[in-house]
């Protein structure tokens, strides 16, 4: 019988297929009991997958969006770049070639780096006029951008000489039927002038200067 | 039951009819896994993940008459198994030339050898001879098919099968069975 041998050997094999090798430790059973518990595993609901990787761009957008987690302040920065200022005008001339090894480049600028003017006036301006509420006097006329602070006037106030009266004195001298002069009190930095008719109120409040 | 009967109580996962379509197939699929992969405990492996496969995508079987089932079971084996041989970088050995025997054509018939005797030989072949040898002698694909399915070329599959045939013959003519003298 003249046969292939590919033939003969697939022949050969399936003759035994149904049988198992006699040194073979293959458990049919124990392999059935593990798809079994495969088979009827719970699978797992959609959220078990989708909470988790919510929970992480949520992470990472909050990260990106709040920079104060980041370190970064919000203080303006005002960057001057000297050399845009000092960008040569080039003047193109008729017949003229422009010498190659001379010529310098001017920088190239990134968009990032340049900050419009206007927008630094805003928030140097708006710093300035904190600045002049602290002195006690506004100023009016706001400097320019880059040299506010040499025109920020402060006020000098002129010495005066205080003295120190206990309230108690005071009360004593009331009895004495003297005229009473007119004095100054003053509560914490406010001036205010005391007259005779209001001379009582004064008395009662804690912490005054007599002048 | 009628395979179609079968096929739609595994549709409906009923766990006996599961149960009979293992037990039926079980030692079949077995051996051709051991037949790919050599290992038993890999073997046990990849049979459970192909009938996992198999009883989670019944639904796609198509019947095409009595005997639908084994061969799309067959289908899923054999590509667990081969998923299995390229994780582990399958050695092709390539002779770029090699004269292309026919198979031999007057191969005398010997009965008497022994099956278990003729596996033992086809799972002493080095991987690479083994897998082309099973995917053409045994399961029948062509040499674009088994070229296609482990990323070689056609003449990388021809030379395996050639060497696989070649061993074969050799250790078939060290047990006294003379059969092979127009193959070289």
């Amino acid at each position: 019988m003249e046969q292939n041998i590919d033939e003969f050997f697939k022949r050969k094999i399936e003759n035994i297929q149904d049988t198992l090798p006699e040194t073979s430790t293959f458990d049919e059973a124990a392999l059935w009991g593990n798809i079994q518990q495969d088979l009827h595993k719970p699978k797992r609901p959609i959220w078990y997958w989708i909470v988790p990787v919510a929970a992480c761009l949520v992470a990472v957008v909050s990260w990106w969006i709040l920079p104060e987690r980041r370190g970064v302040s919000h203080t303006p920065v005002a960057i001057v770049h000297e050399k845009m200022a000092e960008k040569p005008v080039i003047f193109k001339e008729k017949n003229k070639k422009v010498d190659s090894k001379n010529h310098k480049k001017t920088p190239i600028l990134k968009k990032k780096q340049l900050i419009t003017p206007q927008r630094l006036d805003f928030q140097v301006a708006s710093i300035a006029s904190k600045n002049t509420e602290f002195s006690g006097k506004k100023i009016n006329n706001l400097p320019d951008s880059l040299s506010f602070q040499s025109n920020i006037a402060f006020e000098k106030k002129p010495k005066v000489n205080f003295k120190t009266v206990h309230i108690n004195e005071i009360s004593k001298q009331g009895d004495m039927p003297f005229q009473q002069p007119r004095f100054k009190v003053q509560f914490a930095g406010t001036l205010f002038e005391k007259t005779e008719s209001n001379y009582k109120e004064t008395i009662q409040t804690p912490s005054i200067r007599i002048q | 039951m009628l395979e179609t009967q079968l096929i739609a109580e595994l549709k409906k996962q009923n766990p006996f009819v599961q149960k009979r379509v293992y037990d039926t197939f079980v030692k079949r699929m077995f051996r051709l896994c051991v037949r790919y992969v050599r290992v038993e405990e890999d073997a046990q492996e990849l049979l459970m993940n192909g009938f996992l496969k198999f009883f989670r995508s019944v639904d796609k079987i198509e019947y095409r008459g009595e005997n639908s089932i084994e061969p799309y079971l067959k289908k899923i084996m054999v590509n667990e198994c081969l998923m299995a041989i390229r994780q582990k970088q399958l050695s092709m050995i390539s002779i770029d030339e090699i004269i292309e025997n026919e198979p031999i054509k007057d191969f005398p018939t010997y009965e008497n050898i022994d099956e278990e005797e003729i596996y033992a030989l086809i799972l002493k072949l080095p991987d690479g001879y083994r897998t082309v040898f099973n995917l053409f002698a045994i399961e029948g694909f062509s040499h674009p098919e088994i070229a296609a399915k482990l990323k070689i070329s056609e003449n990388t599959s021809k030379t395996q099968l050639h060497k696989a045939r070649q061993i074969l013959q050799a250790e078939l003519q060290k047990r006294g069975y003379d059969y092979g003298a127009k193959y070289r």
